[in-house]
C-alpha cells in the first residue's frame, strides 16, 4: 500500500468502518513504516478521541424547558382552533341541510299544486245555473271537483250551482292563496245531490 | 405515557396529528435533543438552536402529512428541516463565525493555556473540544454538515445522504476532506501548544 492508498482508507480505519480486513491490515503496516502516514493516522485518532469527548459533553444538552412549554401551548391552540373549525363546519352543515329540506319541501308542494287536475274549457252548466245567470260562455279555468264528504257522490241526480266564496276558502282545500287577496271573492261550482246537499266543489277563474 | 414510549415515531406522529397531546409530548421528548444539538453544533448559537428546535416541531405540527415514511426515518426528516432552518437563521442573524475568527481563536489558545499555572488533563480535553467546535464552525457548509451528522450524531453515510439529499459517495468524500482539515488544525494547535509549554 502506498501513501495515496493509505489516505483513501485512513478515515475508514479510524472510524472502524467496514472495510476489507486485508486492506485494514495493510494500512496499519504502511503507517508503521511511513512517518508521514503514521502522523496522519495519529492525528485522525486524536480527532476521533476529541469527537468522542464532544459527543459525551453534548449528551446532556437539550432544548430549554420553555421551548417545550411554547410548543405545547401551540399544540393546544391548534387543537382548539381545529375543534372550532369542526364545529363551524357542523353548524354550516346543519344549516345547509335544513335549507335544502325547506327547498325540497317547497318544490314538492309546488309540484303537487301544479299536478292538481285542471279542467280547461267550457264549464258544463245545468239548467238551474242558466236560470241563475251564472253560467256564461267563454273560456274558464277550473279545478277538478273536490269531494266535500267521504260518501260517494250519487250518480245521475246532481246539479251544479255557481257561487262566490271568499278567496280564503281555498286554504281549507290546501290551495295557495295570496295573503293580500284573502278578502277577494272567488267563483266556485258546487255539486249538489238530489237532496240539495253540496257534495263537491271546484274553483273557477 | 408508558405505552406511548413503546410506539414508533410514525405512530406517535399520527396520534399527535389527531390531537393526542401526550403523543406529541412523547415524540418531542424523544427527538428534541438531537434536533437542538444539531442546530447548536451547526450554528454555535444557543438562541438559534432554540428557535430552530421550536420551528422544526411547529412545522411538524402544522403539516405532519408532509412526512413520508417511505422516504426515510422521522429523525432524518427532522434533521432535514432543522438543516434548512439553521442556514436560514444564520443568514438572517449573520451570527455565523467566520473562518478568520476561528483561526485567530486557535492562535490565541496557546497563550491562554500558558497563562494557566498547571495544564491539567481535563482542561486540555475541554480546550480540545472547544477547539474542535470552533474548527467545525469554520468548515465550509457541506463539510460541516457531514462532520456534524456522521461524527457528532453518528449517522450512517446513507442516513446522512438522505438528510442532505445527496449521494452516499458525496457524504463520504465530504467527511473525509472535513476530517483531514480538522485533524490538521487540531494537530497544528496541539504542536503549537506543546511548543509554548516547553
Amino acid at each position: 500500500m502506498n501513501c495515496t492508498e493509505f489516505e483513501n482508507v485512513v478515515v475508514a480505519i479510524v472510524r472502524d468502518e467496514v472495510i476489507d480486513s486485508a486492506e485494514h491490515r495493510e494500512g496499519l503496516v504502511h503507517a508503521d513504516h511511513c512517518a508521514r502516514c503514521s502522523h496522519r493516522l495519529a492525528s485522525e485518532r486524536a480527532l476521533s478521541a476529541t469527537v468522542g469527548a464532544a459527543i459525551a459533553d453534548d449528551a446532556a444538552k437539550q432544548a430549554p424547558p420553555h421551548v417545550s412549554k411554547m410548543l405545547l401551548e401551540g399544540f393546544r391552540e391548534r387543537r382548539i382552533a381545529g375543534r372550532r373549525r369542526r364545529h363551524s363546519w357542523i353548524r354550516w352543515g346543519v344549516t345547509g341541510a335544513v335549507a335544502a329540506m325547506l327547498l325540497i319541501g317547497s318544490a314538492l308542494m309546488l309540484r303537487k299544486t301544479a299536478e292538481m287536475p285542471v279542467v280547461r274549457g267550457t264549464v258544463p252548466v245545468a239548467a238551474d245555473d242558466e236560470a241563475n245567470g251564472v253560467a256564461e260562455t267563454g273560456e274558464e279555468v277550473a279545478t277538478d271537483f273536490i269531494p266535500l264528504s267521504y260518501d260517494p257522490v250519487p250518480a245521475g241526480t246532481t246539479s251544479v250551482v255557481r257561487v262566490q266564496l271568499p278567496r280564503e276558502a281555498l286554504i281549507a282545500f290546501g290551495l295557495p292563496v295570496n295573503e293580500d287577496r284573502t278578502e277577494d271573492l272567488v267563483q266556485a261550482d258546487l255539486l249538489l245531490d238530489e237532496n240539495g246537499l253540496a257534495r263537491a266543489v271546484r274553483f273557477v277563474e | 405515557m408508558k405505552v406511548l414510549t413503546n410506539l414508533a415515531d410514525d405512530e406517535l406522529l399520527r396520534l399527535a396529528g389527531s390531537g393526542a397531546e401526550d403523543a406529541f409530548t412523547t415524540l418531542y421528548q424523544r427527538r428534541q435533543a438531537a434536533v437542538y444539538r444539531f442546530a447548536l453544533q451547526m450554528s454555535g448559537s444557543p438562541s438559534i438552536a432554540e428557535e430552530v428546535t421550536q420551528d422544526v416541531f411547529m412545522m411538524l405540527l402544522r403539516d405532519s402529512s408532509s412526512y413520508d415514511a417511505s422516504r426515510g426515518t422521522l429523525a432524518s426528516y427532522l434533521y432535514g428541516i432543522a438543516r434548512r432552518l439553521v442556514w436560514r437563521r444564520m443568514a438572517q442573524s449573520r451570527s455565523q463565525i467566520p473562518l478568520a475568527v476561528v483561526e485567530s481563536d486557535e492562535g490565541r489558545t496557546p497563550e491562554h493555556l500558558v497563562a494557566l499555572p498547571c495544564v491539567e488533563r481535563d482542561l486540555a480535553r475541554d480546550e480540545s473540544v472547544r477547539a474542535l467546535r470552533r474548527s467545525i464552525l469554520g468548515l465550509p457548509a457541506g463539510y460541516r454538515e457531514a462532520v456534524v451528522l456522521c461524527d457528532l450524531h453518528e449517522l450512517s453515510y446513507a442516513e446522512a445522504a438522505n438528510v442532505l439529499g445527496c449521494a452516499i459517495g458525496t457524504v463520504r468524500s465530504r467527511l473525509h476532506r472535513a476530517r483531514a482539515l480538522l485533524a490538521e488544525r487540531l494537530a497544528a494547535r496541539t504542536s503549537s501548544t506543546s511548543r509554548c509549554l516547553v
